[in-house]
């Protein structure tokens, strides 16, 4: 079931709010109706897969319950492999093995991929990993289960940690402040979503649609390439940061404080510094059960630091799809993260623009990469972007598409910096101003004439995709 | 004891939270009126009203 949609919005939503305030007496209840609600969400799409869901619960908590009983050192990191491994086999069989075996010249299996196969999978290791290392204690398969299950985060994340929910799990406070403040994120997400990210999505499916027509690929002119590369990385950005925006706000609807996946990452003044502000909760997670445990950046030799270094972005890469891209992508970033950290070149620059200017066209052209269908469209693409494939420069098609765009484009860009959040603070740094009077009435307005836009899209049946749905 | 005198400092936060409250008093009356319409009347008015547009009708 996708937020964006009428069935979530109308039915489901408004049920499972109902359903969750009437039992307001029991927390108990509440969790039972929120891991119920959970598993139809989930089943909605993935009937049969829900089923994989239940097992990856039920054998996560047994292997994190086992653990925790166990004494000996040798036994638990046993127990704890083959958490590991069963978690990771899962992943492997559904979402690399037709990749792995198309790569060895054998007729690939194909699977459908279970929806948030990436995501739950994490959550799920690290519990158990949490559990070996004693820094959560083993629960009951249930709230295990609402862990790794939640609706809101279930599917493109945030990736939770369980000691983050493990408290609000048994003990939160909700309130009508935390519902309205979660709603209103809830919605802002949404508006990112259906207006911004389609708008986008549109543009760059055709563009990178249109360099690979038929089986000569077509040679688009520099602007209409520049066009499709630039809304592509508005696109994912708005795609998945409106989602984490809704995550958070219904999370917030329930009584969850969930961490923040994103803050202006296309202010990045570095590529590591990029990385510091997208996905936040995959890079903590990396961190956290991948590059500290094999020693991080404090090894003696700095070779070590490079292998992890390596080992980091390799799994980044692959974690995001079983496609060469995806695995050229990852390994580009470890090159530059590896560059500046030698050679220390963005603090080197004095000019801020310079900085900004630099991040954003590498990240810029590395969404290429990861957009492309394989690694020779990508290649022709830059040459596109670059007009050395005897295509010309000025494009009809891009000065119209710029042309139907504008508004969503410049409202795009105004919101990928932190205009917003730096507005409020003015706004409500005096409350008594008119200004700010005037905006107690007008924002509550405002976000309900978004709001209604977006419902009539989504009733419309308009283009709606949701990119993190894959990984 | 001497009472402190003067007015009480504003809760700055108080006017954004007030503004997020009468959005969700909002949303919560749209989403559960269209809810409870849509019971009523037994359909999805909201596709058929689509559907209507899309075939050309008011």
């Amino acid at each position: 079931m996708l937020f964006s949609s009428i069935v979530f919005l109308f039915i489901f939503f408004p049920a499972v709010l109902t359903l969750y305030y009437m039992f307001f007496f029991s927390r108990a209840c509440q969790n039972v109706i929120l891991l119920l609600a959970s598993l139809i969400f989930y089943a909605w799409g993935e009937p049969l897969y829900v089923l994989l869901m239940f097992a990856s619960i039920l054998v996560n908590s047994l292997l994190a319950g086992v653990v925790q009983k166990l004494k000996g050192e040798g036994s638990r990191k046993a127990v704890l492999f083959i958490a590991v491994a069963a978690n990771l086999a899962t992943l492997f069989i559904f979402k690399y093995l037709g990749f792995v075996m198309e790569t060895f010249g054998l007729v690939p299996v194909s699977l459908p991929l279970p929806i948030g196969i990436s995501f739950f999978t994490f959550q799920a290791m690290s519990y158990v990993v949490d559990v070996y290392r004693g820094t959560v204690k083993a629960e009951n398969p249930f709230y295990v289960g609402l862990y790794i299950a939640f609706f809101p985060q279930l599917i493109a994340g945030p990736i939770i940690q369980y000691n983050t929910i493990a408290e609000q799990i048994r003990h939160r406070k909700s309130n009508f402040n935390m519902f309205s403040m979660g709603i209103s994120r809830f919605t802002v997400g949404l508006a990112k979503k259906i207006l911004l990210s389609n708008a986008f999505a549109g543009m760059a499916d055709n563009i990178f649609r249109w360099s690979m027509i038929g089986t000569e690929r077509m040679a688009v002119p520099v602007m209409l390439a520049w066009l499709g590369s630039i809304s592509y990385s508005l696109q994912i950005y708005y795609d998945f940061s409106a989602y984490s925006d809704m995550a958070i706000g219904l999370g917030l609807c329930f009584g969850f404080k969930f961490p923040e996946n994103f803050n202006y990452p296309y202010i990045a003044e570095s590529i590591s510094d990029f990385w510091k502000r997208w996905h936040i909760s995959l890079t903590d997670w990396f961190r956290e059960y991948v590059y500290f445990p094999l020693g991080g950046s404090r090894v003696k030799n700095q070779d070590f630091m490079v292998r992890n270094m390596l080992v980091v972005w390799l799994l980044t890469g692959i974690w995001h799809g079983a496609n060469w891209t995806f695995i050229f992508w990852g390994l580009m970033y470890f090159v530059f993260q590896l560059a500046e950290r030698f050679f220390e070149y963005p603090k080197k620059m004095k000019s801020k623009f310079v900085k900004h200017f630099y991040t954003l066209m590498v990240v810029n052209a590395l969404w290429v990469v990861f957009r492309a269908d394989n690694l020779y469209q990508a290649g022709r693409f830059f040459m596109n972007m670059l007009g050395v494939n005897y295509n010309g420069f000025y494009s009809d098609l891009a000065v119209m598409m710029i042309r139907e765009n504008i508004v969503f484009l410049v409202l795009g860009i105004l919101f990928s910096i932190p205009i917003a959040r730096n507005m409020n603070e003015i706004l409500y740094k005096n409350p008594k101003s008119a200004v700010s009077r005037v905006g107690t009435i007008v924002y509550p307005i405002g976000l309900m004439a978004l709001l209604v836009v977006c419902v009539a899209y989504m009733a419309s049946g308009t283009y709606n995709p949701f990119i993190y749905f894959n990984f | 004891m001497a009472r402190r005198k003067g007015r009480r400092k504003k809760d700055p936060l108080k006017a954004y939270i007030l503004r997020k409250k009468i959005f969700a008093l909002l949303f919560l009356t749209s989403v559960f009126g269209y809810a409870g319409v849509n019971a009523w009347y037994g359909g999805d008015i909201w596709l058929e009203t689509v559907e209507e547009s899309l075939a050309g009708g008011d």
